[in-house]
């Protein structure tokens, strides 16, 4: 199962992979559009905040040049100054303090001056619009000198007057007639900043919970904070934070930085600052919002871009794990399926094997067993596989024959040898396996149980043996009887011949010595003795050499019958050679048999003919082949006195005759004879025949 | 000149009796020498004993030899005298009624001149026996004898 997990951590590390790259893609895309998100949104914010400080600076600006025209209208207004001579002529003149008061009030009222305030050179209050200035401003007098003494319009900064209360002054100095005229006194234009200032610089078109405008100057070796803040009451003109505090945006802008800046503000928090000079003054606007609102959305932006990318990760992991896993299940199906149909097919072939009665084993170079299977193992009592393990050269080291093809098969010669163990006989086949470099890994074996086969092979090498002695025994019996014929032959020949030549010898001494003493009728009887032992003599010659047949050895050869055919029917010419006989020989009969064997046939068969013809006037005989039921057949043909076919069977018995010795003189010898030879051959011989027309003897050799 | 002698081993009484008439009636002049069994046959050769009318130092000039013989047969008797220094020249004739071919080549084989059948028919007999007595004892010229004495 090794590759199988191989395969599945391949596939996990490219899943991984995949997943790791579509992951920091994923990042980098969500970091960029984040990074791209905020980089706009702080641009927004930046434009928000700057568009927003734009409109306080342009506002303040306006804001000082509107005082400003308000202040150069009674500079070298010689109507004013010519009104204030008057005044300072004469104080309670009604009329010139009324025209006095309407040109102040008018000031005061509409360009909501807290008050307007006539001083005399020395600072003393002279006439005031507005609250009476009950409460003194120690740094007037310094105003006072400073616009007396350089003749212009000073346009003061936020003052803390001894009421507590924050103040702006314009002094304008009022000469008589000319610039250069004696300095009539100062008019003061107040502004108290809470009225109008504060509150402008404070409100905020923003729809911001941090945004504030502050605005700032340089004092001393500090920042002063001029206008009122929105998150601590009293400050201005309180609030100092010094220069050396750089992470300060409100030092940064009075150090001359102009733009945005992030720092900390007063409270300590985070910003983001616009900071600017208000034109021709010493003031410094700051317009901030504190970072964490700023970001605020961001967090938001961020928590969603984190969810949103967090998510697609998430589900491109997901979307791959889910598609790993299925991968890994149809792998794995398919890793099951295959090999489910591996264990299928190995089970078919482990049941083959199993099943089959042999015993199919397997050893390894040294010989031990790495498998031993099969219905064989039954038969030695062994489980498959039990033997696994052992050696076969431990396990059948009394088994010689195991031992040699064992050794021969290690030694890479196939071997085969037939064992009996626990009396089951096996034919076992060893046969080596080779690895590349032609060395015997392994051997493998077959068993086979020919048990059966060989109780078989052992009945029927018994029923051999019993059958060859019983044909030794009949041989024996059959070579005693040979024997015992040969001896009856024997005294046949002698004992019956004997006394037969005797009574013929002595017959004829009597017919000699007496013939004087017997009558006609005597001498007669005499001569029927002596046919009569004559004819004895030729049965009992027949009869010995018929057995003779039986008993000579045949040394069969190539025989040309025609050859010895022509040399009988010449012998029978010559004998009698009164007979008109005509012969028809069929030259080149080729036959294999015994020469002389067959010579005797051919004798008898054509003797016979001639014999049976001799009372025709024309005989034929004939002697040719022919083929009946495919068998090369031999036949004898006559014309001759022929035979009732009825008793062609007892033709070939021995003693057997058609005829009267009268009309054909035979033993009945010759057809046994030539009946025994063929048998002796393996043919046959048969005879056709009619009565006076003839007979054919037909015979086949093997 | 003496008249050479024929011995004729045969124990058949009426083969001798036919034997002695076709010999006469061959006009074979020979005396006639029978012996009845192989053992007689053998005395007689090698002196043993004397029949009558026999000298010892007198050998037959033919021999007619049954082949089935009382004790001693004709082949064994055939296989003595050929073994002998003294009688391996005699003129052998089996005389038998056998046509056994054993018989023929056996006799062959221990050096027998000739084979004849006797006959059933006794003037064939006769025929046979003139033939013979013609032959061996007119026609052929014996081997000298380096023993025989005066």
């Amino acid at each position: 199962m090794d590759h199988y997990d191989k395969k599945g951590r391949r596939d996990l590390t490219v899943y991984l992979l995949v997943f790791f790259l579509s992951a920091v893609a994923l990042i980098v895309v969500g970091v960029l559009s984040y990074r791209n998100f905020e980089t706009e949104f702080r641009k927004q914010a930046e434009h928000q905040i700057s568009s927003f400080a734009d409109l306080k600076v342009s506002e303040l600006e306006v804001w000082r040049k509107e005082r400003m025209v308000d202040a150069e209208f009674f500079f070298h207004n010689q109507a004013f100054s010519g009104l204030v001579e008057l005044f300072l002529e004469d104080p309670d003149d009604a009329e010139v303090r009324a025209q006095l008061f309407t040109w102040l009030e008018h000031y005061q009222t509409f360009d909501q001056y807290d008050q307007v305030s006539l001083l005399d050179v020395n600072g003393g209050e002279l006439f005031s619009v507005g609250p009476p200035m009950s409460v003194k401003d120690p740094g007037i007098a310094d105003d006072v000198d400073d616009c007396l003494r350089f003749k212009d319009i000073q346009f003061g900064d936020f003052r803390r007057a001894l009421d507590g209360k924050i103040y702006l002054n314009i002094s304008v100095p009022i000469f008589r007639g000319q610039v250069n005229g004696n300095p009539l006194g100062v008019l003061v234009l107040r502004v108290d900043p809470k009225k109008y200032l504060y509150p402008y610089i404070q409100t905020t078109i923003l729809d911001s919970s941090s945004a504030e405008t502050l605005l700032v100057r340089q004092d001393g070796e500090d920042v002063l904070f001029l206008n009122e803040l929105r998150f601590i009451s009293n400050a201005s003109l309180n609030l100092r934070i010094p220069l050396t505090d750089l992470e300060h945006p409100a030092v940064q802008a009075v150090l001359g930085k102009v733009g945005f800046v992030e720092g900390l503000d007063y409270r300590g928090e985070e910003v983001l600052a616009d900071l600017r000079p208000v034109p021709n003054s010493p003031w410094y606007l700051i317009s901030k919002m504190d970072v964490a609102e700023i970001h605020a959305p961001l967090r938001i932006r961020l928590r969603q871009t984190v969810t949103l990318f967090g998510l697609a990760i998430f589900s491109s992991g997901a979307l791959l794990i889910t598609f790993w896993r299925q991968q890994r299940i149809r792998f794995y199906r398919s890793q099951a399926e295959s090999a489910l149909a591996l264990h299928e097919s190995e089970e078919r072939y482990r049941w083959v094997i199993s099943n089959i009665p042999v015993v199919t084993f397997a050893t390894d170079e040294k010989g031990i067993f790495t498998l031993s299977e099969g219905k064989g193992l039954d038969k030695l009592g062994l489980r498959p596989g039990q033997i696994v393990g052992e050696s076969i050269f431990d396990l059948y080291r009394d088994s010689p024959g195991i031992m040699d093809a064992m050794r021969s098969a290690l030694a890479g010669q196939e071997a085969r040898d037939e064992v009996t163990i626990k009396d089951v006989h096996f034919d076992v086949f060893y046969t080596p396996l080779f690895d590349q470099n032609g060395k015997v890994v392994r051997v493998i074996g077959l068993a086979n149980d020919v048990t059966s086969h060989k109780i078989s092979e052992d009945n029927i090498r018994q029923l051999n043996l019993e059958l060859e002695h019983r044909v030794r025994e009949r041989t024996a019996q059959f070579e005693a009887a040979n024997k015992e014929l040969e001896a009856f032959s024997y005294s046949v020949s002698h004992d019956l011949r004997a006394p037969l030549r005797g009574i013929n010898g002595w017959s004829q001494a009597l017919l000699e010595d007496y013939q004087d003493k017997l009558d006609e009728q005597g001498v007669q009887y005499i001569q029927r003795v002596l046919s009569e032992t004559r004819r004895m003599g030729n049965l009992i010659d027949g009869m010995l050499n018929l057995s003779r047949l039986t008993r000579t050895e045949m040394v069969k050869k190539d025989v040309n019958l025609s050859v010895i055919a022509e040399s009988i029917v010449e012998r029978l010419k010559r004998d009698i050679s009164s007979r008109e006989v005509e012969f028809m020989i069929e030259p080149g009969l080729m036959a294999r048999g015994d020469p002389n064997l067959l010579e005797v046939v051919l004798a008898n068969l054509l003797e016979n003919a001639f014999k049976f013809t001799s009372k025709k006037a024309r005989s034929r005989i004939e002697f040719g082949r022919t083929e009946i039921q495919g068998s090369p057949t031999f036949y004898v043909k006559d014309n001759g006195a022929g035979f009732d076919s009825a008793y062609a069977q007892k033709l070939f018995g021995a003693f057997q005759r058609m005829h009267k010795n009268s009309e054909f003189p035979g033993t009945g010898i010759g057809l046994a004879t030539v009946q025994r030879i063929i048998h002796r051959h393996g043919g046959a011989v048969w005879a056709e025949a009619k009565v006076e027309e003839g007979a054919t003897f037909y015979f086949t050799l093997e | 000149m003496k008249i050479k002698k024929i011995l004729l081993v045969e124990d058949n009484p009426s083969d001798i009796g036919l034997t002695r008439r076709a010999l006469e009636k061959s006009h074979v002049a020979n005396d006639l020498v029978v012996v009845e069994d192989g053992q007689e046959a053998l005395d007689y050769l090698f002196g043993a004993s004397q029949p009558a009318g026999l000298q010892v130092t007198e050998l037959p000039a033919l021999i007619l030899l049954d082949l089935k013989l009382p004790k001693v047969d004709g082949l064994e008797v055939l296989r003595r005298i050929r073994s002998d220094p003294n009688l391996y020249r005699l003129p052998v004739v089996v005389l038998t009624t056998s046509t056994e071919e054993q018989d023929i080549v056996q006799s062959y084989h221990l050096g027998a001149n000739s084979y004849i059948r006797k006959p059933v028919d006794f003037t064939q007999f006769v025929e046979a026996i003139q033939h013979l007595g013609l032959y061996w004892l007119l026609l052929n010229e014996p081997a000298p004898r380096v023993t025989q004495g005066s």
